[in-house]
Order: C-alpha cells, then sequence, then structure tokens
C-alpha cells in the first residue's frame, strides 16, 4: 500500500499548509452511572488533516469509541458532553442540536462499524439500505441513486452489484458486508470518515483487501479517516499519524513511524511488547500487568501508574502533561519529561 | 527420529453437516493427523475453514460422519468400553465374511473368464467390477477385525485368539470397576483431609485398591501379548494378499492401542470427559450472568466428583488463586469482572478435573493484546505444571508462532501443511499458508507497494467445495492437475506435512497414509 511520504511535521506535507478538516479540542465526555457523573473522555484533542489517516489505538475500554460516538453525535442518553470543541471544516458543531448536527454532518461524516452485520438492517435489502443516504441527504429520486448506488459497489469490489442490490445482508459474507458499509459510506462523498475497528472481525486475508480498499477511496476523494483499532500491525498499514489512548486520556501522538519504532510511553512500549511478532523468532511476549482502570475507579496522578513499572511518587499524585518530545510527537509522562530535562 | 507418545490420532475424519435441501455442508474431509502428549498444538485457518469443528468433533461434541478417533490419554484397559467386548465376539464374524466375500469374487472371476470375450464384452466387465467389489468387501470386513486384533485376523486359530481377547477384557474391567471404587475413595479421604484428620485407614484401602487394579491390567495385557504370539503364524489363506508382510503390517498398523471415542457409550463418553476439556472464545458467554464464578467452578464438581461442599469449595478457592484470581472472587458474578478475569475463570473450569486435553477454541482472541499476553503466559506455566495437552485453535499466526509447538493449517475443512512452528515460518511451502503469513500485519512500517501479495476472493462455499485442490480458486500458483485432482498430505520433509501439488511431482516415496505411520 502506497502511503506517499507521511509529513515530519503534521502541518506540512509537500511545504504548503496541510488543510485541516476535523479539529477536536480538549473534549469531556461523561458516562452517568446511579446517578453520578464519571468522566469518560478526559481532555482529547487532534486534528485529521486532509487525505491523512489518523490512528487511534488503545484497549477496550480506553474510549476510542466513545470519541468517536461524541464526533458523530451517536452517544448513548446517559452520556453528556461536558466541554470541548469539534469543528468540521472551521465549523463549530457542538453548538447545534441532534437534528441540525444530523442534517448538517450526515452528509460530510461518514462512520463504518466495526459489526457489519449488525450495523446493517437485517430486514430491508442491500439496494434500499444502500440509497437511503443518498435519498435523505442528497434528495436523489431513487433511480439515479440506485445507479451511483451501483457504480460505488463496482468501485469496492463487489462482483455482479445488481444481483447484490436484491439481497439481504444475511446472504452476504462478512467481508462483502463491509465493503457494502464502506460503499454506503463512500456514496456521499464524506470529507471526513470514521472507522471503527472496521476490520477486526474479518479474517486477515480480507481485512487486507479492506484496508487497501479504504486507502485507495481515501486518496481518491481526499478525505480524513480516523481509524480506531487496538492492533499495531494494522495501525503500521494504514496509519499516517498514530494517537495512543489510555483510560480517556491521550499518552501519546506521533506518526507512525515514531509509534510503531521508537514509542516512548511505557504503555505504547508494553502495547508493542505484548503484541506477538510473527516474523521475529526469539520474541517474549511480556504482559502489561493488571487490568485497564474501570470508568467508575478513580486514580490519582497519572492513570496508568498502577500498572506501570517505572511509577513514581510524582507519577501517583500529579497528572502529566504532553510534552512535544520532537516535532509531532507528543508524550504525555514524568518519566519521559524528566529524561528530556 | 524418536518416537512421541501420541495423545490423539485420527483416521480420516469426516464431518458433514446436513443442511436444508438434501444438501451438506462438507465442515472436515479426510483429516489424518496425530497430537503428541504434552504438546501445544495450534490450528489456524480463515473463519469457516473447520477449525472450531475439526476441535468439537475431537471431542465428541459433534458426531464424527465418519472416521476415527482415537484417544491414547488412557488405556483400553483402564477404561474397558463396551464396544471392544462387542468387537471380540464379531471377530469370527469378521473372518468368515471376508472368506465368503473373497470366495464369491473367485466364483465371479470364474464366470467371467468362462464367457467368451468376444460376444459377452458387456457382462464379463460387469462381472468383474462385482467381482471387484466382493474383494473390497473381503478386505473391509478384514479391516474392522484388524482394529481389535491387527493382522491376527487372518489367523486359523482366531477362535482361541478370541478367547484370549475375552479373558483380557475380563481383567481389564474388574480393574476397571476397581478403578471408580478408588474414585469415590478419595473423594472421602479428601474429605477426611479437609475436616482435619486425614483418614489414614482410606489412605492404605485406596493404595490396596491401586495395586489390584494395576494387577488386573498386568494381566489383561499378559493375556493379549500371549495371543499376539500367533501373529505371523498359521495364517488363512482368506484373500490372496494374506500371505505378503506388508498387508500384515499394514493390517497390524490397524489395530487400535487407544480408545475409539465414536464408539463408546454416553456414560463411557461421559466419564472421559473429565479428561477433555473445551475453553471458549467469549468468556462472557460462557458464564451464567446470575451465577457466581466460585458456583460456577464447584458446578464442575458436583457433576463429575462425589467430593463433599467442603472439599468441592476448598478446590475451587485453591482453582482461583492458581488461576490468578483471587479467593474474594468466589462470591463475585461474571459482570463485576473484566474480559481477562472471565477468561480466567473459563480456564479454572476447564482445569478442575486435572484434564490430559485441553481445547482452546480461540480462547485469547476476544482480548486486549496486554491482557492476552497474560493468560497466554498463565496457559504456558499451566501446560508445564500440569502437563497439558493443548489444542489451540485460532486465526491469529502471531499468536500461534510463539504459543504452539506444531501448526496445523485449514483451508474449507482440508489440511493443507503441518509442520512444527519453526519450519511452517521459516519455509511455509503451501500457497495458502504463504499467502495468510503475508496477509498478517505486522507492526513493521514499510513503504513499499505489498498489493500484489494480496489474497484475492473469498472461501469457497462448503457446500460446494471446488473439484480437485480445494484452493485452487484462489491459488496464485495454480497448475492444470489443481483442478481435478486433490493432493494428498505427504511428508515433503521430516515432520513436514503438505497437500500440495506443487510438491507432488519431486520423489514421492512415502504417500499419505504411510508418511502419517512414520510421523
Amino acid at each position: 500500500m502506497d502511503r506517499g511520504q507521511p509529513p515530519l511535521h503534521p502541518e506540512q506535507k509537500n511545504g504548503r499548509r496541510m488543510e485541516k478538516i476535523l479539529e477536536v479540542k480538549d473534549l469531556v465526555t461523561t458516562f452517568r452511572i446511579a446517578k453520578k457523573e464519571y468522566p469518560v473522555l478526559r481532555g482529547i484533542s487532534f486534528d485529521i488533516h486532509k487525505n491523512e489517516t489518523l490512528c487511534m489505538v488503545g484497549e477496550s475500554g480506553c474510549g476510542k469509541s466513545v470519541t468517536a460516538l461524541t464526533i458523530m453525535d451517536l452517544l448513548p442518553l446517559n452520556a453528556n458532553v461536558v466541554s470541548g470543541s469539534i469543528k468540521l471544516d472551521n465549523q463549530e458543531l457542538t453548538v447545534f442540536s441532534h437534528k441540525e448536527r444530523k442534517a448538517l454532518c450526515g452528509e460530510k461524516m461518514g462512520m463504518i462499524f466495526q459489526e457489519p452485520m449488525t450495523a446493517l438492517n437485517p430486514l430491508l435489502t442491500i439496494g434500499y439500505q444502500l440509497t437511503e443516504g443518498l435519498r435523505y441527504h442528497k434528495k436523489l429520486d431513487s433511480k439515479t441513486a440506485r445507479e451511483i448506488a451501483l457504480n460505488q459497489l463496482k468501485k469496492v469490489g463487489v462482483a455482479n452489484p445488481a444481483e447484490r442490490m436484491k439481497q439481504f445482508p444475511f446472504q452476504l459474507s462478512g467481508g462483502l458486508r463491509q465493503r457494502i458499509m464502506i460503499a454506503m459510506v463512500m456514496s456521499l462523498q464524506p470529507s471526513i470518515i470514521i472507522a471503527d475497528e472496521p476490520t477486526t472481525a474479518l479474517d486477515v486475508t480480507i481485512q487486507k483487501q479492506v484496508l487497501a480498499l479504504l486507502n485507495a477511496l481515501k486518496k481518491e476523494m481526499n478525505a480524513g479517516v480516523l481509524f480506531i483499532t487496538h492492533d499495531l500491525g494494522v495501525v503500521a498499514e494504514i496509519a499516517d499519524r498514530v494517537i495512543v489512548l489510555y483510560s480517556g486520556t491521550k499518552v501519546e501522538e506521533g506518526p507512525v513511524e515514531t509509534i510503531i519504532n521508537a514509542p516512548k510511553h511505557p504503555y505504547t512500549i508494553g502495547l508493542m511488547n505484548a503484541m506477538p511478532h510473527v516474523d521475529k523468532d526469539d520474541f517474549e511476549m511480556k504482559a502489561i500487568p493488571g487490568t485497564i482502570p474501570h470508568i467508575t475507579e478513580d486514580i490519582s496522578g497519572c492513570r496508568f501508574h498502577p500498572r506501570c513499572a517505572y511509577a513514581t511518587d510524582r507519577c501517583r499524585k500529579e497528572i502529566p502533561q504532553a510534552i512535544e518530545y520532537d516535532a509531532g510527537h507528543f508524550v504525555a509522562c514524568h518519566k519521559v519529561e524528566e529524561e528530556r530535562r | 527420529m524418536t518416537e512421541k507418545p501420541v495423545m490423539f490420532e485420527l483416521k480420516k475424519l469426516k464431518k458433514y453437516f446436513r443442511i436444508k435441501h438434501g444438501l451438506q455442508l462438507h465442515a472436515l474431509e479426510d483429516i489424518s493427523f496425530r497430537i503428541f502428549k504434552g504438546e501445544k498444538f495450534g490450528v489456524v485457518g480463515e473463519s469457516g475453514c473447520g477449525k472450531s469443528t475439526l476441535g468439537r468433533t475431537i471431542l465428541q461434541l459433534y458426531p464424527a460422519t465418519s472416521g476415527a478417533c482415537i484417544y491414547h490419554g488412557k488405556t483400553l484397559e483402564e477404561v474397558s468400553p463396551k464396544y471392544v467386548k462387542k468387537e471380540i465376539t464379531q471377530l469370527m464374524k469378521y473372518q468368515k465374511r471376508a472368506q465368503e466375500f473373497y470366495q464369491k469374487s473367485l466364483e465371479l472371476e470364474a464366470q467371467a473368464s468362462a464367457l467368451d470375450a468376444q460376444t459377452d464384452a458387456s457382462k464379463i466387465a460387469e462381472l468383474k467390477a462385482k467381482a471387484k467389489e466382493c474383494r473390497k468387501d473381503a478386505s473391509r470386513q478384514l479391516r474392522e477385525g484388524s482394529r481389535t486384533v491387527g493382522s491376527l485376523i487372518l489367523s486359523e486359530k482366531l477362535p482361541e485368539i478370541a478367547r484370549l481377547f475375552s479373558l483380557a477384557q475380563k481383567e481389564s474391567e474388574t480393574a476397571h470397576v476397581l478403578l471408580k471404587e478408588i474414585q469415590e475413595l478419595e473423594a472421602q479421604y479428601l474429605q477426611s483431609q479437609v475436616s482435619g484428620s486425614p483418614d489414614e485407614q482410606l489412605a492404605q484401602k485406596i493404595a490396596e485398591c491401586r495395586r489390584m487394579a494395576d494387577e488386573h491390567i498386568a494381566k489383561s495385557r499378559e493375556y493379549k501379548e500371549k495371543a499376539f504370539e500367533f501373529r505371523g503364524k498359521d495364517i488363512l489363506p482368506i484373500t490372496e494378499r494374506c500371505m505378503d508382510p506388508v498387508y500384515q503390517a499394514k493390517l497390524d498398523s490397524n489395530y487400535e492401542t487407544g480408545i475409539n471415542l465414536g464408539k463408546l457409550t454416553r456414560e463411557e463418553m461421559r466419564a472421559l470427559r473429565r479428561d477433555m476439556q473445551i475453553v471458549f472464545q467469549d468468556p462472557a458467554a460462557s458464564l451464567d450472568p446470575r451465577q457466581a464464578v466460585g458456583k460456577a467452578i464447584e458446578e464442575v464438581f458436583i457433576i463429575n466428583t462425589d467430593y463433599s461442599p467442603a472439599v468441592r469449595k476448598e478446590k475451587t478457592l485453591t482453582l482461583l488463586e492458581r488461576v490468578g484470581l483471587k479467593r474474594e472472587h468466589y462470591d463475585y458474578y461474571p459482570h463485576q469482572l473484566s474480559g481477562g478475569q472471565k477468561q480466567r475463570v473459563g480456564i479454572a473450569r476447564a482445569i478442575a478435573l486435572d484434564p490430559k486435553f485441553v481445547v482452546l477454541d480461540e480462547s485469547v482472541s476476544a482480548l486486549d493484546v496486554s491482557i492476552q499476553a497474560q493468560i497466554l503466559l498463565l496457559l504456558d506455566a499451566l501446560s508445564k505444571e500440569k502437563n497439558l495437552t493443548y489444542f489451540f485453535i485460532t486465526h491469529d499466526l502471531g499468536v500461534v508462532k510463539h504459543f504452539c509447538d506444531r501448526i496445523l493449517v485449514m483451508y474449507l475443512g482440508n489440511v493443507c501443511e503441518l509442520a512444527p512452528t519453526k519450519k511452517l515460518f521459516h519455509k511455509p511451502l503451501h500457497p495458502y499458508t504463504t499467502s495468510l503469513l503475508a496477509a498478517v500485519p505486522r507492526p513493521v512500517v514499510h513503504k513499499k507497494s505489498t498489493q500484489e501479495s494480496i489474497l484475492q476472493g473469498e472461501v469457497p462455499s462448503a457446500v460446494a467445495p471446488p473439484p480437485g485442490c480445494p484452493f485452487h480458486t484462489r491459488c496464485p500458483k495454480r497448475m492444470e492437475i489443481c483442478m481435478q485432482a486433490k493432493p494428498e498430505l505427504a511428508e515433503i520433509e521430516p515432520e513436514h506435512f503438505v497437500a500440495c501439488h506443487l510438491y507432488s511431482k519431486a520423489e514421492r516415496a512415502p504417500s499419505g497414509e504411510n508418511a502419517l505411520a512414520r510421523q
């Protein structure tokens, strides 16, 4: 997969300023559990530029999906966006009501879910579901919508699309269903695509096909992609930049080479060490002790300190602030900061 | 090559699922291989390749359509299954039928040769085909018999042999009863231990029973050895092949020293289930949300043992600690535990009865990498401590590489490749293995295009599998022959088995079955 030269500095590409398509700043989302509010996102900030794939990595429960749902305004009823701003094409979204956002963003933002079977309606044909967005957002008549949908299906590599349009989701394989989901999102020509673990439920050979497809479409449409995954292998394959989340906080951010080859945060390093490497023979798997804290758990200082081998008193008391380790490489860790001094 | 002790032996295992309209889903096709004792045996393949079906068919959770699944974790003498007794009484019948079929085939051939080759060509062909069929029937009968007595089925002294075997069977039945008694006594002994005063008398009684059981087992073996003294002597010329030592050796290799799980009765299989356990993929789905995890583990003892409540609880608490949980977790409900902790409970349940063989069906796939590593390390420690044999089903090649000793690659219900881990990763031979390895996302940032290594298409339907090699529809190295003939599993290099026509052109002295016998 040709990804082109990833930007050394996220703001610069080929000497000119890259256009930001999505700006997220200090996002705080809380969940209400038993009449108490618990923060799930503790101030997440990131930008996505045009024709860029930003990967969001972390274990389950770290807030990856909640970030996506907050941006899409699809949060469950007990969730509450307390503060922060989400700007799409320099337009602030948080000021709008749910209905206004739906009309505004439906077209411009598309989301691909992990489980295509649950994301598709089992009672409706593929054709109906594919054209729904076109009819609703673009106000096209069903004939034109059908034609666009057919073309889109061809583009995502579905053989005999006319047949497929008449079928129901259960008649298709997992890989095919995910292609349908991608076609559905792409047919609206969104400027930002949010993919929440789109390949986790697929086999490796099919995963590879889907990743290649996503990458090709992203380039063609010059869209920004927020790709959520827990698989560092997939990250290396598809990302331009990476952010690592842990328990609702961003612990590290940087270009993909840096995060994969020279991670600095102990959590990112731990993740790399825990992942069994296919090519290495003398690899010794090392687990990160303990588990990710539940959102109701109150942890002082760095959220990672109970599992961190380098935890000091300072880590237990003080929340680490992100420092720019290198151009575009941010780390939020006391140890890293102290070493830099 | 030193002979490693075998745990499981699969012989041409087939599993078809009947679906609507009289169609069949070919989930497993002629799977033959061995699992050695104490090894971590990995199975990889895409979803729908039959890896889970294989695991469950081995455990007899699905009855096999045909083929045999032979268990060597316990000896025939210890278990003394009923089918052996039945088979012994059938021995004479097998021999007689084989003789009859062979005679019939000779008669048919004689009839055929009496006819005029010019005028009755079609009739001759028909008779010859019938004769051939009869011969096949004859050898089928002999093969059935050889499962119980090996090449002795050819002996003239078969009645005497059958007598010796049934004597052996009687001895092992007695031993079996004693072994059952020991189990009960042990439960009582544990109870006395927990209540603080170990009953020494019971301990003595157990030792006594064990000694007696061992004696009976030894006697049973003696009878069998005596029977085997007839091997190669007084052979009846039942068919023309009988005098051939190669054929005799083949019949001997059919002799089942293990337990044919497919032939056991329900109760017998149930008793053996203690030896073979399974850990499922989704830890949440395999636990009852309304049952405390301690109770869930204890249930295993309630169903399978006679332990008193105090013993059960004590055992459960020790187990919880062994799998890295705390004693307090006894009263927790599944929703109070994280995914990794739930999986630990699943593992505790599986190892509760000290099994010998554990099927791990995607047991770490639903976990995060850091937790996955924890669970893998736990499983590794347990296997060493309790000398467990693992059958590790996964789609994650990274995990098998660092966890398993040998790996089986499956595609559409067929075995593609079977090799020790190192060989498979350093020199994958089957094109499917190569593409599978290429498709694994690696945490390495490489800029060059990998478009060409993407395997195109999807797995074909198992209801109508493609003719010839099942992989030919997607294979980048497809040849003419691949569309017509199915490649056999052959040992291309020592311990490295591949089913692919690419390698069949090379000198292939040992074909499938023989190669397996040498495995």
